[in-house]
């Protein structure tokens, strides 16, 4: 390798120190703040050690929220990724309205979430929402729910909403993966007389591995921290059905117990960090 | 060489170009809020002297124009003749308000991050009496007390509006009166239905309108500012049969789980949820379709304000009797006291903001008499006047409320115990409604986040 073609090291200096500055010193007084008691109204901050830890992982409320998170995060990366291929290698064949088509599915990414929100929480309304006025429509009147209120339905009604609006980056992604297999492969299977299926299982899939790691990485991570679709949505209820991890942090934060907030930032970040780099690992493992 | 020494100067000239960018853009706010706040401090005396002086007025108005004053309040607590006496004072001194409103479920905690982060708007509203102090008024809260409009404040607006002796908030629109039970004495006639006195007599009228396919309450969980009114509707019974309620709940002596009354009235607040009082959608109904839902005849009745039937017509319906209706105080655990709130809704200004002196012009414009009345005039939701020589005209349900009531009545938890937190309340009887906790459980677990603050907040005994 010729070493004149590598960047000298210094240049590793302005992003170290705008690393330290705005990620490190935040992440490690957020550490530290953690174990205190730091409140809104109270000038004094006394140390607490592990007791706001503590609190959260023997209080079943909180356990209650990550496992929602949990399940809003796996749930979603699940769907929007079968969603986001099926849509990707139908619309990577060619035929007249493919791009309109790509366009309409990536859409929603470009809304806002909160926009997002507010129409859907109108789509779900159990008067005159569009859901059940459809239902009612083709004589399934019976079927017709209130959506976001009711405990049973309310959390897979924010992940309909998730997976619908982030599909298209999935597909997007998916997209450009396929576009990288070379044609050779599949007219090989071709040749050598291969299903759809099998070509699916043994060609494509293998050679998609990166975009798949990059969209369960992204859609995990993504699903961990969800929170203004929620917030819009539902504010977490009904009945905390669907607290979010950042939804109990804003609301103990508003409430002014900065280090309980804090506390539980620091734990949905090893959640997220433990995941990603969990998925990182094994996804590492089947590209070899 | 020289190519790459070209190179290296290029790529120093733009990090550098990079930093500096990035510096100046975190820096343009603060120098442009020293533009504008510059001329208003320079000029403070001469505002802060302007009650006095007309000519003074002049010169601190013109100094100020242009200053935008950024108004956070809850959704519904601001209408058309807020917004229009917002207007005469951009007209009369250039100083912009903009009303930054927020869903009645959201606003307290949007507007406690705000403060939190340092972000607040520069003027807010908030709830009075120890309501005031969810915002920690001495650290937040610009001390009004000597304001020249505090001359003519209702000794109780005053009190209701003050921590520790200074005045914190201007409560120039009066008290926004208590809950009842309002419903419409001609509906209760035509089913043959006797206005209740008792939770017994209530549930009976419960299933005479239900029988008739309507829908007895009109109960919106989801705005959780509402629901925990059943419970708190019992605070002045209770406080009544123990008048030491408020200091032993204040000193940790005691918890809202201890408190009888209150465990009563969520355990038949459950019964009536079960009973399916409150229809199908009570779980997302929400406050803005509760007009619609109280003038179409599909549902009987709603625990509300005084002053709703005035807000139905002005919000909602226009050729609206609001006389039509009438109110019954909350019957849970057997009630017949009125619990009053502390006084409604008030003004605070941001300890922290650049624009305080501007943002105390808009509450001396706000109080002048003329302004006062036309608010009176144009937003009837007032029972009772907080500015001296000004008369409310209070609602025929508060009224008949107030009959059935008469001496009967005392301020409400909301409005004098420490960290009450209704949302906090109505959040866990979600949890109840859906079975996952008992009226019991509600309440503790409603003392234990509350103790936490306290014991947070150095509140001693906690």
């Amino acid at each position: 390798m010729n070493q004149k073609k590598i960047y000298p090291s210094y240049f590793i200096l302005l992003p170290l120190v705008l690393y330290v500055v705005f990620f490190m010193i935040p992440s490690f007084m957020g550490l530290a703040l953690s174990t205190t008691d730091w409140n809104a109204v109270n000038d004094q901050i006394h140390f607490v050690g592990l007791q706001h830890f503590i609190d959260i992982f023997t209080n079943k409320r909180y356990l209650l929220v990550i496992v929602n998170t949990l399940i809003f995060a796996i749930a979603t990366t699940i769907f929007k990724n079968v969603i986001g291929l099926g849509m990707a290698l139908a619309l990577n064949k060619e035929f007249k309205t493919r791009n309109l088509l790509r366009t309409i599915f990536f859409f929603p990414v470009m809304l806002s979430p909160l926009i997002i929100g507010l129409v859907f929480k109108s789509i779900y309304n159990p008067d005159y929402g569009v859901v059940n006025e459809f239902l009612r429509a083709i004589g399934l009147g019976g079927l017709a729910n209130d959506w976001l209120g009711n405990i049973n339905t309310a959390l897979v009604a924010v992940i309909i909403v998730e997976i619908w609006r982030l599909v298209g980056q999935n597909m997007v992604i998916y997209i450009a993966g396929l576009q990288a297999i070379s044609e050779d492969y599949l007219e090989a299977a071709d040749i050598d007389g291969a299903s759809s299926w099998q070509k699916l299982r043994y060609v494509i899939l293998p050679q998609l591995l990166p975009s798949i790691t990059i969209n369960l990485v992204l859609n995990l991570i993504a699903g961990l921290k969800v929170f203004d679709l929620v917030f819009v949505l539902t504010n977490g209820g009904p009945a905390r059905k669907t607290e979010v991890l950042n939804t109990v942090i804003y609301k103990e934060y508003s409430s002014g117990r900065y280090g309980f907030s804090t506390a539980m930032g620091l734990v949905m970040f090893i959640f997220t960090c433990i995941v990603a780099f969990g998925v990182l690992r094994a996804m590492a493992k089947e590209e070899d | 060489m020289k190519k790459q020494l070209v190179k290296r100067l290029l790529s120093c000239a733009v990090c550098t170009t990079m930093v500096i960018g990035m510096l100046a853009g975190c820096g343009s706010k603060t120098e442009e809020n020293k533009d504008t706040a510059a001329p208003a401090e320079s000029e403070a005396p001469a505002a802060d002297a302007a009650t006095d002086d007309a000519k003074t007025d002049d010169a601190g108005s013109k100094a100020s124009a242009g200053v935008t004053l950024n108004f956070a309040a809850s959704q519904n607590w601001i209408q058309d003749v807020d917004r229009d006496l917002a207007k005469a004072f951009e007209e009369e001194t250039g100083i912009i308000i903009n009303f930054q409103l927020s869903p009645d479920d959201q606003y307290q905690t949007i507007i406690k991050s705000k403060l939190n982060t340092g972000e607040g708007p520069d003027i807010f509203m908030s709830y009075s009496g120890t309501k005031l102090n969810d915002f920690n008024p001495e650290k937040n809260m610009v001390d009004l007390s000597n304001e020249a409009w505090v001359a003519n404040q209702e000794d109780w607006a005053i009190q209701t509006s003050s921590y520790n002796g200074k005045l914190y908030a201007q409560n120039i629109a009066g008290v926004d009166d208590t809950n009842g039970v309002l419903y419409q004495p001609a509906m209760f006639e035509e089913l043959g239905i006797k206005v209740p006195t008792n939770y017994a007599e209530f549930k009976e009228a419960c299933d005479k309108l239900s029988a008739a396919g309507i829908t007895p309450v009109y109960e919106f969980v989801k705005d959780l500012w509402h629901t925990h009114y059943w419970m708190e509707g019992a605070s002045a019974l209770a406080l009544a049969n123990d008048p030491e309620l408020y200091n032993k709940l204040n000193s940790n002596q005691i918890g809202f789980a201890d408190v009888p009354e209150f465990v009563t009235a969520l355990e038949q607040l459950q019964e009536m949820e079960k009973a399916g009082y409150f229809g199908e959608n009570h779980m997302s109904n929400i406050y803005d379709n509760s007009y619609e839902a109280m003038t179409d005849g599909k549902y009987g009745m709603i625990i509300i304000h005084g002053s709703y039937p005035n807000e139905i017509q002005t919000q909602f319906k226009e050729d609206l009797d609001p006389d039509i209706y009438s109110m019954f105080p909350s019957p849970l655990v057997d009630n017949q006291y009125v619990t009053l709130t502390a006084g409604g809704t008030t003004k605070c200004i941001n300890a922290n903001s650049e624009h305080i002196d501007e943002a105390k012009q808009f509450f001396d414009f706000l109080a002048r008499p003329e302004n006062v009345k036309k608010l009176y005039e144009e937003k009837p939701l007032y029972m009772q006047s907080a500015v001296k020589d000004i008369t409310a005209a209070p609602t025929k349900a508060f009224t008949d409320l107030m009959n059935i009531c008469g001496d009967k009545k005392a301020a409400g938890a909301e409005a004098s115990v420490l960290f009450y937190d209704g949302g906090k309340i109505s959040e866990l009887c979600q949890e109840m409604f859906t079975g996952s906790l008992t009226a019991k459980q509600v309440l503790e677990e409603f003392d234990s986040s509350r103790r936490a603050l306290a014991k947070d907040a150095g509140v001693e005994g906690f």
